[in-house]
């Protein structure tokens, strides 16, 4: 049976992005029947009133219940957060026709500080997403930095910030404290995205398809520049190593000396 | 001689009124305002240089310094491209309002990659206040403005905050956040110009 969780590189590369995008991973007929019930109001309410449950207690019956058994979706879900994650919120992502203002960029968590664990957010695409329909608006590698909420509305556009432009059944797993926006939507169709935001109930260590790397790959990876950093590419590297030390359970790894070069106080 | 009513004595005033409140309207939109006379409008009028109309990318044209290149005029978005263009000296008078200049402030908020001024550009944000236009989405443009800080000066912004250094936190040292390196700068244009868009074409 061919194992669908995340490689050891697919996995270092979520660390320095912040993001895993897998494309048309859902059938054709599955997107279809979810986007009628999401039209439908289906997915509306709460969000919040089954906070906690077990996600594959969520919406029994549904399209969106058989979207989460779609097994590259169960395996990247189980790569980053483990086999039987927790329930947190979902939310039905519209934009109207003709909607230009779109949103300001954000991050949705300032109130979690955890350092190495984390939650992830899903973006289900179900229909295609050209680039005029404005799709979610991601910055990759911004998931290390520690803003509060909006304040970063300020940024009206910032050097590499990526807009999803997908197939229908495309879906965007991400960092829950990644920057983002949904953009204006300059069509005539409304635009439809639905998010699932996912607590793991495990500690996040080798979930995924683990396999020994050489270091020089690996730092490749690691040592990518994000074009905003500035300044800051160097501590964005220590960052990586440390998330990095905790998904492989290895607290010595290393590369290039980063941080074992400042780990020798006595 | 025949005695008019109160009320109509009223009526007449107010007719009056009318009529001298009609002429004097005229007159100012002539440019005949008390104290100046009417050739004074003509000789006020300050045309900038005029500099050559560069294409735009949507088929619009634009009024740029740069005429070589093609600019975003901030002044407006163009509608069928949602982009905008980018005008940088617009400082004639208008003989449409007397030749009164009506200043506005542009500000342009640069984030370099270091906090020095020839650093490349890594975000930028625009705010006009000489449009009534709401703000388009965020995200929406995707090369930078300029370059580097220095190069927004040498189109004529004016530098008016300049980031401090300051370090971090004792314990926060690996703490990654906001861009660091915020530099704000402005324009102070005049917004009763007309735009400076090609005949025939709407923005």
């Amino acid at each position: 049976m061919v194992d669908l969780r995340l490689t050891t590189s697919e996995m270092a590369s979520f660390v320095t992005q912040g993001t895993v995008r897998c494309d048309e991973i859902v059938p054709p007929e599955l997107c279809a029947r979810v986007l009628e019930e999401m039209k439908g109001g289906a997915y509306g309410g709460d969000i919040f009133k089954n906070t906690g449950e077990l996600l594959t207690e969520q919406w029994p019956g549904s399209g969106m219940q058989a979207v989460l058994q779609v097994p590259k979706v169960r395996a990247v879900l189980e790569s980053l957060v483990g086999p039987d994650p927790r329930y947190d919120h979902h939310a039905v992502h519209l934009s109207p026709a003709g909607n230009l203002r779109g949103q300001d960029i954000h991050q949705d968590a300032e109130y979690d500080v955890r350092r190495t664990a984390f939650d992830i957010q899903a973006s289900f695409f179900f229909h295609d997403v050209t680039a005029a329909m404005g799709g979610t608006l991601f910055l990759p590698g911004s998931h290390y930095r520690r803003v509060r909420v909006s304040a970063i509305g300020r940024y009206q556009n910032i050097v590499g910030q990526e807009q999803t432009v997908c197939k229908a059944g495309t879906v965007v797993f991400w960092h829950h404290n990644l920057w983002h926006c949904g953009r204006g939507n300059n069509t005539d169709q409304t635009r439809y995205m639905f998010k699932l935001r996912v607590n793991a109930r495990v500690k996040q260590e080798r979930l995924f398809n683990y396999t020994e790397l050489p270091v020089a790959e690996l730092r490749k990876i690691f040592e990518v520049r994000h074009p905003f950093s500035g300044n800051d590419e160097r501590t964005e590297t220590l960052n990586r190593i440390r998330l990095w030390r905790y998904l492989t359970g290895d607290a010595s790894w290393d590369c290039t000396s980063w941080w074992s070069r400042i780990e020798n106080e006595l | 001689m025949r005695r008019l009513s109160e009320p109509k004595v009223e009526a007449v005033l107010g007719n009056v009124r009318s009529t001298v409140l009609a002429l004097l309207q005229q007159a100012l939109k002539r440019g005949e305002g008390p104290g100046k006379p009417q050739s004074q409008a003509s000789t006020t009028q300050v045309h900038a240089i005029r500099i050559p109309f560069a294409p735009y990318s949507c088929g619009h044209s634009i009024e740029s310094s740069h005429a070589s290149q093609t600019k975003r005029c901030w002044l407006r978005s163009h509608a069928c491209c949602r982009k905008r263009c980018y005008v940088t000296d617009v400082a004639h008078r208008s003989p449409e309002r007397g030749g009164r200049v009506r200043t506005r402030q542009q500000v342009l908020v640069l984030y370099l990659a270091l906090p020095q001024l020839d650093s490349r550009v890594v975000g930028w944000s625009f705010y006009d206040g000489a449009s009534q236009q709401d703000r388009e989405a965020h995200g929406v443009e995707v090369e930078p403005p300029y370059s580097s800080g220095l190069e927004a000066l040498r189109d004529g912004w004016r530098l008016i905050e300049y980031p401090r250094l300051e370090n971090p936190a004792p314990g926060r040292e690996y703490q990654v956040g906001y861009l660091q390196a915020e530099f704000v700068f402005e324009k102070i244009i005049d917004s009763s110009a007309p735009l400076p868009v090609a005949e025939g074409e709407s923005v």
